[in-house]
């Protein structure tokens, strides 16, 4: 979402109507280097390390470095190796997991022989997430073009040991979408055992979020923006969860992801930083000018998840209509002779609900994006979800 | 001329007979004058003419022994207002007005170049005889100089004097003052002040200055004195202006790369939002480039955007644009010229590589209260001219301020109401003339921006201001006609402000500050007019606040970070000497000598040797207590340049240039942006190094209308600055771990072509190129593997056509065009993810380049009609700017979106933008 509109560009924007057109480009000189993308936490699971190479723009084609042998060695020597669970994808073994103060390198040996190695990387323990919480702003909407109401989500920690500066955030939103006229019955007009209504969605930030901690001795993180949520969208219409999780980084890391962030949103203003390769903590053995991309992050994890209902949302927030115009007029109430007629010539209808005695009698038919969403979300409950 | 006519017509001619006696004897006593001329004419051949009238109640005494006949004549009517004229036998009086035995029409157009001996002896006898006290603004009247029993045959002397306005007395500046035989002329100075060596005897003096009439003065010199010049303003609306003054001087000047621009010469060129832009003219000059529409700075010969040197009253401007760039923060009405170096920088500027623009401020009138303004759609101005003491002291006070939020408002009314863009500049300036021999100059400047702007994530800055400020005071004083000095002292200062206040933990304020003070002497001796010594010294302390963030409000909980304080002073002794060997060659050479110290009281880091310069190397910190010195550098900065006549309207130049630096902006981007920082040279960062060798060919044609030039320049650099793929600047207390020093080179060859008259303008296209090479020892040091690669405000081809059409005398059309290649960019070379986020890899840097550039301007200047008796004079300017509505590209970037990298291109003023402006004076 914070695709950021620098304050530059707005000002051109704003005052003299300048405007962004595509560029066409021409993509010369590819430039295939190894990736490294990995991560290890004080999570227990099966950690990951992706190995592959970097995509021609013209062609966005997935390239795996497969066949290659990888491996974590601790402070105190202990080698861990990671096995090829999918072409390109490095795990350990699911009961692993990060102990903080310990060292952490990673050592990869590609298949055409070539070895990358990293620094040793401390793993810092992340205190927990003191607050998420909410308030009503205001910001500029890439869509309407205008400032926009929504719910801004902050973030609050502190670390009393003032071990941690540096935190990168990612959050996982979940809500649930109830359409006005589930169908409570198929098309053979038989009672459905798990209404087609209630579905749930979950999105994942697509995005870089990073805090510094402030203060000597105690270090804190206060009013941490994390997410934005435009009243507009469907996500609080009826109960929204947040899942925030909080890595304690190390200085290296925070600087690596800034740069790669910057690096990565370009917005046209003179006062952009020079673009160039953001180089990571993963280093050939064998030639120090061979480009290296990528970060193997070595985090404390500490998480926290709220859930919302509208009512709980501050003034002036207003629930917003629903995805699809859905007016009560647009029910079709079909005599029982007709449902089949009308169901077959329309596949997109499908029974809202059967009413035999309350007049009007009949089987009330509606439209696909009025009664059903599991076309485009997931009728399964989440196993955290809370009503 | 005339007078001789009407005396011709008027004189009441009465013959009288007269006899052959070629002598005369006989005395007069207290004789009507009438009685004596008739006892002459009766005892000679001479018969007098004269009207009765002049001569009625004229007594006359005197005895005479066989004395000529016209010396009798002289000797009655010494004493008189009367003169004589003797034509053969006839001796004609004249009342106040001499005759010369050529008339004057002669003189000015026939031009007498050989003047024999016995007419020079001939002139004098007239002016002795006849002008004991003569009117010196008459032109057909002579002007006696020195001392006539000083005179030496043959020799040379030098006449000196100011050149004013009639009116108001105020100095005229840049006035050219020559005779035409031998040709020998000389400029005069701010102050008015010229000195000019001729031969001695009876010459013609002619001053020129636009807008001014040409004056004449018949001279006699026996030996040096002082000769001042009154010029009257030349009547515009009446008659064509014919711009004379330095019509040469592009030929005959020693140095080359050097622009003089006129506030009054820019009237005519098609403006942007309303503004009359000097700084704007600047860049449609050869070898003059921006990055583009709302790129703050100036790229000359190459040259990094902080590599130039503003001065306005020799006080240093560290930002030059209001609102990023899109106006300058000098009102043009309050600026009398500007001048800009590109190369032969005089020794007596330091401290930019490139160029130097040298801003004087407009000398309020000293005797008449006056004023100026603009109104146009995004500001208003208005420059007042206040006579404090007659003719001895005036003030000018100037202000400017923008009124665009109304603007803003109406642009997108729903969205952005919350944001605010407001920004003023004021100057004033009193002069103070002591006498004759001392001026005093004072000055305060003052220009400030502020922002109130919304933007798209609570931790973007929301008020964010900067400010310049200067006060300077200047003692001009006057030795003798060839020596003369001035005395300066200067404060400048620059800083700007960010404040957060929107999330109140998180709320703080951050801030930088640059304060400058300098002193200055300089001297100029004069030991002919081909013959110049320029001397001096300067001395200046800098204190740099790089950056300051504090906690704003209670609640915040923002820790405050203050990065130490850096102190630099920087001492300089110069010497120029231009002499003319011959009036075909001409030298100038000079040297700088700068000695700068970067001194306590900060903290040093130090790094570990054979390692890349960054965090992880370091090993120690030392501290420097106050004054105690850090680092030193010195050097020498040579300057010579060399002109050499090829005939009357073409010569060739040649320079050679050494400047240092040793202040920086530290910036990531191409232009200079408003949260750049200002560092000194330290340990780490060392001095900038650009030697310049230039050589141009100048010519003119159709009698200096038409002036053309080509040059061609090659620069080597020293210790250029760039940086680290993402360095960060700003609150970073170790910028030496992301700066990268190497070398650069720039060359390029320059061509233009200026006319006057009624169709004038000019045209110039520029082929420049400016390279960098950063091949440092670590692959963190290196950029494209070392080699050389253009710099992002490398722009080969640059084109710009000024022109301007005058139809009538109220109407002018204006039209410009402006091309030049885009500018280099680093693009995409492959894409990956990392964490799920859709990643950009950039590979070689500035190996693309965007768009070229286009644009078309036209104006239209209508003057307001040209009674002499009026409240104002004033003027309507319309014009559009970007005619065509091209769309050209400021900047180019790249975005992923859906595993896709898009490319973008951002465009400033994608349509055409008509302005009204309204001028007025009075």
């Amino acid at each position: 979402m914070t695709k950021s509109v620098s304050l530059y560009t707005l000002i051109f924007s704003l005052l003299l109507g300048s405007c962004i057109l595509p560029y066409d480009f021409n993509p010369e000189n590819y430039q295939r280097s190894l990736v490294v993308d990995g991560s290890l936490t004080n999570e227990t699971k099966a950690h990951t390390v992706r190995l592959f190479y970097t995509q021609p723009i013209d062609s966005p084609v997935y390239q795996p470095a497969t066949q290659a042998v990888v491996s974590i060695t601790d402070g105190d020597g202990v080698v861990t190796y990671l096995t090829e669970t999918y072409t390109g994808t490095y795990q350990t073994m699911s009961d692993f997991s990060g102990v903080a103060g310990q060292t952490y390198q990673l050592t990869v040996e590609t298949a055409d022989g070539r070895s990358y190695q990293t620094r040793p990387v401390t793993l810092l323990l992340s205190p927990p997430i003191d607050s998420l919480y909410m308030r009503y702003e205001y910001l500029p909407s890439d869509e309407t073009h205008h400032n926009e109401g929504g719910i801004q989500f902050f973030v609050d920690s502190h670390d009393d040991t003032g071990n941690t500066r540096y935190f990168r955030y990612d959050w996982e939103e979940t809500y649930r979408i109830q359409v006005p006229f589930p169908s409570l019955y198929d098309n053979n007009l038989v009672y459905r055992t798990s209404p087609l209504g209630t579905c749930y969605q979950t999105n994942v930030s697509k995005s870089f979020h990073f805090a510094t901690a402030t203060g000597t001795g105690q270090t804190r993180v206060a009013e941490f923006p994390i997410h934005f949520v435009f009243q507009y969208e469907q996500q609080l219409r009826t109960r929204y969860s947040l899942k925030v999780k909080q890595y304690a980084i190390s200085d290296e890391a925070y600087q690596y992801f800034q740069h790669l962030n910057k690096n990565n949103e370009g917005s046209g203003s003179l006062f952009d930083q020079q673009q160039g390769a953001i180089i990571g903590n993963v280093f050939s053995v064998d030639d120090a000018s061979e480009i290296v991309l990528g970060y193997f992050e070595v985090a404390g994890v500490s998480e926290r998840r709220e859930f919302y209902n509208p009512r709980d949302l501050p003034p002036p927030f207003r629930v917003p209509p629903y995805l699809y115009h859905c007016p009560y007029n647009d029910i079709i109430i079909s005599s029982f002779d007709s449902v089949d007629y009308y169901l077959n010539t329309n596949p997109f209808l499908l029974v809202y609900m059967v009413s035999t005695f309350t007049p009007p009698v009949g089987v009330y038919l509606a439209s696909r994006e009025c009664a059903d969403c599991s076309w485009y979300a997931s009728t399964i409950k989440p196993d955290f979800w809370i009503d | 001329m005339r007078q001789l006519l009407f005396l011709l017509l008027t004189v009441c001619i009465l013959p009288v007979y007269a006899q052959s006696s070629e002598t005369f004897s006989g005395s007069f006593s207290n004789t009507p004058l009438t009685v004596a001329l008739s006892e002459i004419e009766q005892s000679s051949a001479y018969v007098f003419y004269y009207e009765k009238s002049w001569i009625d109640s004229l007594y006359v005494s005197g005895s005479f022994t066989a004395t000529e006949i016209p010396a009798v004549v002289s000797s009655l009517l010494s004493g008189t207002t009367l003169s004589f004229f003797e034509y053969k036998k006839a001796i004609i009086l004249t009342n106040n007005v001499i005759i010369n035995d050529k008339p004057a029409i002669a003189h000015s157009f026939f031009n007498q170049r050989r003047q024999a001996t016995n007419e020079i002896e001939k002139g004098m006898v007239f002016q002795r005889e006849y002008l004991s006290d003569g009117d010196e603004t008459d032109e057909n009247s002579v002007i006696e100089i020195g001392n006539r029993n000083l005179m030496k045959t043959g020799g040379s002397i030098t006449i000196a004097g100011y050149i004013r306005e009639k009116n108001n007395q105020e100095p005229v500046e840049g006035a050219l003052i020559y005779i035409e035989e031998p040709f020998v002329s000389a400029i005069s100075d701010a102050s008015g002040f010229y000195s000019l060596t001729i031969p001695n005897g009876r010459k013609t003096v002619i001053v020129q200055f636009v807008g001014m009439k040409p004056v004449m003065r018949k001279i006699v010199g026996f030996s040096s004195g002082k000769l001042n010049i009154d010029m009257d303003v030349e009547i515009i609306a009446l008659q064509e202006v014919t711009i004379q003054a330095d019509k040469d001087i592009n030929i005959t000047n020693v140095q080359m790369g050097v622009t003089k621009l006129n506030v009054e010469s820019i009237k005519n060129v098609p403006i942007l939002l309303g503004e009359r832009d000097i700084l704007k003219i600047a860049t449609t000059l050869a070898g003059v480039q921006t990055l583009g529409e709302g790129a703050s700075g100036f790229n000359v010969r190459g040259g990094k955007s902080d590599q130039n040197l503003f001065l306005i009253n020799n006080a240093s401007i560290y930002n030059t644009s209001h609102f990023f760039g899109f106006f300058s923060v000098f009102n043009s009405d309050a600026i009398q010229n500007m001048e800009m170096y590109k190369s032969s920088i005089p020794a007596s500027y330091g401290g930019r590589l490139s160029s130097v623009f040298d801003l004087q401020v407009k000398e309020a009138s000293h005797q008449k209260f006056g004023g100026k303004g603009s109104v146009s759609p995004i500001t208003t101005g208005l420059t007042l001219e206040i006579p404090i003491i007659r003719e001895q002291t005036s003030l000018l006070v100037s202000g400017r301020t923008t009124y665009s939020n109304w603007v803003l408002k109406k642009v997108n009314n729903a969205s952005f109401r919350e944001n605010r863009v407001s920004f003023y500049d004021l100057l004033s300036q009193l002069n103070h003339k002591i006498n004759d021999n001392n001026l005093l100059t004072f000055s305060a400047y003052h220009s400030n921006d502020a922002f109130r702007l919304n933007s798209d994530t609570l931790f973007s800055f929301s008020n964010f201001s900067y400010q310049n400020f200067n006060i300077t005071s200047r003692w001009d004083h006057r030795f003798s006609d060839k020596f003369n000095g001035s005395i300066s002292a200067v404060q400048t200062n620059y800083g700007y402000q960010i404040r957060y206040d929107e999330s109140a933990p998180n709320a703080f304020s951050q801030n930088f500050d640059i304060a400058e003070k300098s002193a200055k002497v300089t001297f100029d001796y004069f030991f002919s007019d081909t013959h110049k010594l320029v001397f001096g010294s300067s001395l200046k302390t800098y204190l740099i606040n790089p950056g300051e963030k504090l906690p704003l409000g209670e609640e915040s909980l923002v820790p405050s970070l203050i990065i130490g304080k850096e102190n630099g002073r920087e001492a300089a002794i110069y010497l120029s000497d231009q002499y003319d060997i011959s009036p075909r060659l001409s030298l100038s050479g000079g040297a700088r000598f700068v000695f700068y110290q970067a001194v306590g009281e900060r903290t040093s880091y130090r790094y570990l040797e054979g390692a890349p310069r960054n965090f992880y190397s370091r090993t120690d910190t030392l501290y420097y207590g106050k004054g105690e010195i850090i680092q030193t550098y010195s050097g020498l900065e040579p300057r010579f340049s060399a002109r050499y006549t090829l005939d009357a309207v073409s010569s060739v130049k040649l320079s050679y240039n050494r400047n240092r630096q040793y202040i920086h902006t530290l910036t990531n981007s191409a232009s200079l942006s408003p949260t750049d920082i200002w560092r000194l040279s330290s340990e780490y960062i060392r001095p900038q190094v650009a030697d310049q060798v230039s050589l141009g060919l100048y010519r003119n044609f159709r009698g200096n209308s038409i002036e053309t030039s080509l040059e061609g320049y090659y620069k080597n650099l020293q210790n250029l600055l760039d940086f680290k793929v993402g360095a960060e600047f700003l609150l970073n207390p170790a910028v030496e771990t992301a700066v990268l020093q190497g070398r650069g080179k720039s060359y390029g060859v320059e061509f233009s072509v200026k006319k006057s008259g009624r169709l004038n303008g000019w045209f110039n296209y520029t082929y420049a190129r400016t390279l960098i090479k950063l091949d440092g020892e670590f692959a963190e040091e290196r950029i494209n593997n070392g080699n050389f690669y253009p710099t992002s405000y490398d722009k080969p081809h640059t084109l710009n056509l000024v022109t301007n059409y005058k139809f009538t005398r109220r109407y002018s059309f204006s039209f410009n065009m402006n091309y030049y290649t885009g500018r280099p960019v680093t693009i995409p070379v492959s894409a990956y993810n990392v964490k799920g986020i859709p990643s950009i890899h950039y590979s070689d840097r500035n190996a693309f380049r965007i768009p070229d550039y286009f644009r078309v301007d036209v104006g239209l200047n209508i003057e307001g009609n040209h009674k002499i008796k009026k409240l104002a004079h004033s003027f309507w300017a319309l014009s559009v700017y970007n005619l065509t509505g091209r769309d050209n590209p400021f900047s180019v970037f790249f975005d992923v979106k859906n595993g896709q990298i898009k490319g973008y291109q951002l465009i400033v003023f994608g349509n055409a933008i008509p302005t009204v402006s309204y001028n007025f004076k009075f």
